[in-house]
């Protein structure tokens, strides 16, 4: 029984180290599987849940939690514009993919690593006041956003008869920084709060 | 007369006031957007070096927790502008401009590092390929050796 007889055995044991040696130089090449470049945007209400606030008392604060995480491949700089609107103003459209005209109320700016999730907590309240008697309109003051009142009394609020009650809008339009346009667009992501605002 | 020049001094003086006080609030609410503006792009710069950096494959999580702080400054500088209040505007944006002050050089610093470690590891790489080929070439060698000497061996068996 020579060295002959396992010849098949040291060939096969040689195969398995050569392959076991250069696995650190494989891997970097090996491909896993790709997802699509995008931006994950939600919200939670109060609770950290997906219960939010829709009846709304005039000076009341609620919280909310607005939340993405990136997976463009690279960190982004974000930028959440908040706008607050009636039933009748233009609102972002999903199908075109468009923002509302509205002009934002303000904005907040938000910085994430790829694949890092990051939070931004809000506490919102709404002023608003009733025209006289027997007017149907309410007027909006302020949202006050994080303690800062922000003018909003460009809108004034019909009574929707047929949902009997106020109805405002309160969105959160995501825009993305292009570092070759050197501005931001719009990411083609938004989140709303239909409110129903009490008297 | 001396009532109507009275009345008239008071209503001049009124106006004066009126428009030192509107220009003063329009060069504030001017300067406090030119800051947030000049904070916004140099935290889109720094974000733009941290992102390379990240590319590049350094540990980028202590640049982004300053950055985040940053933007947490300037959305606070966005609201207070928003609400009027341009002084605690400016303040907030000069903060957030201080904050990343550094930032720039560090990304660029963490980028040179990580660039020269994948450099080393190139090097490494080609030696463990070299080494995996050798040792995998021995073996088709010895495989081919012990082979003939096995034929070698059969057929002096035979010619016996």
């Amino acid at each position: 029984m020579g060295l002959s007889h396992y010849k098949t055995f040291i060939l096969v044991v040689t195969i398995a180290l050569a392959l076991l040696l250069a696995s650190p130089s494989i891997q970097p090449l090996l491909v896993y599987p790709q997802t699509d470049n995008l931006t994950e945007f939600w919200m939670f209400g109060p609770n950290h849940d997906a219960s939010y606030p829709t009846n709304i008392t005039a000076d009341q604060n609620y919280r909310v939690y607005l939340d993405l995480t990136n997976r463009l491949g690279v960190a982004a700089y974000y930028k959440v514009e908040i706008k607050f609107r009636n039933q009748t103003q233009s609102g972002p459209d999903s199908f075109n993919r468009t923002s509302s005209d509205l002009p934002a109320l303000s904005s907040i700016t938000i910085v994430a690593a790829d694949n890092a999730t990051e939070e931004v907590p809000l506490d919102i309240s709404f002023q608003y006041h009733m025209a006289d008697a027997p007017s149907t309109i309410l007027h909006m003051d302020t949202v006050t956003v994080n303690g800062f009142a922000i003018d909003a009394n460009a809108t004034t609020i019909a009574w929707d008869k047929d949902r009997g009650g106020y109805f405002g809008d309160l969105i959160f339009e995501l825009w993305l920084y292009n570092q070759t346009t050197n501005s931001f667009q719009y990411h083609q992501r938004y989140l709303n709060l239909f409110l129903k605002l009490n008297w | 007369m001396t009532q109507t020049r009275l009345t008239r001094d008071i209503l001049l003086a009124a106006l004066v006031l009126c428009t030192l006080t509107s220009t003063f609030q329009l060069a504030q609410s001017q300067g406090a957007e030119s800051a947030i503006n000049q904070a916004s792009n140099t935290l889109a710069s720094t974000c733009q070096a941290a992102a390379q950096a990240q590319a590049a494959g350094a540990n980028v999580d202590g640049l982004m927790t300053t950055l985040n702080e940053a933007a947490d400054l300037l959305s606070k500088a966005q609201l207070a502008n928003a609400a009027g209040d341009y002084s605690a505007a400016n303040n907030y944006a000069s903060q957030c401009q201080s904050k990343i002050t550094g930032v720039t050089a560090e990304a660029s610093r963490l980028q040179q590092e990580a660039l020269n470690q994948k450099s080393q590891s190139t090097t490494f790489t080609v030696l463990n390929l070299l080494v995996s080929v050798a040792v995998l070439f021995s073996g088709v060698v010895a495989w081919f050796v012990l082979n003939k000497r096995e034929r070698r061996s059969t057929d002096g068996a035979k010619s016996l």
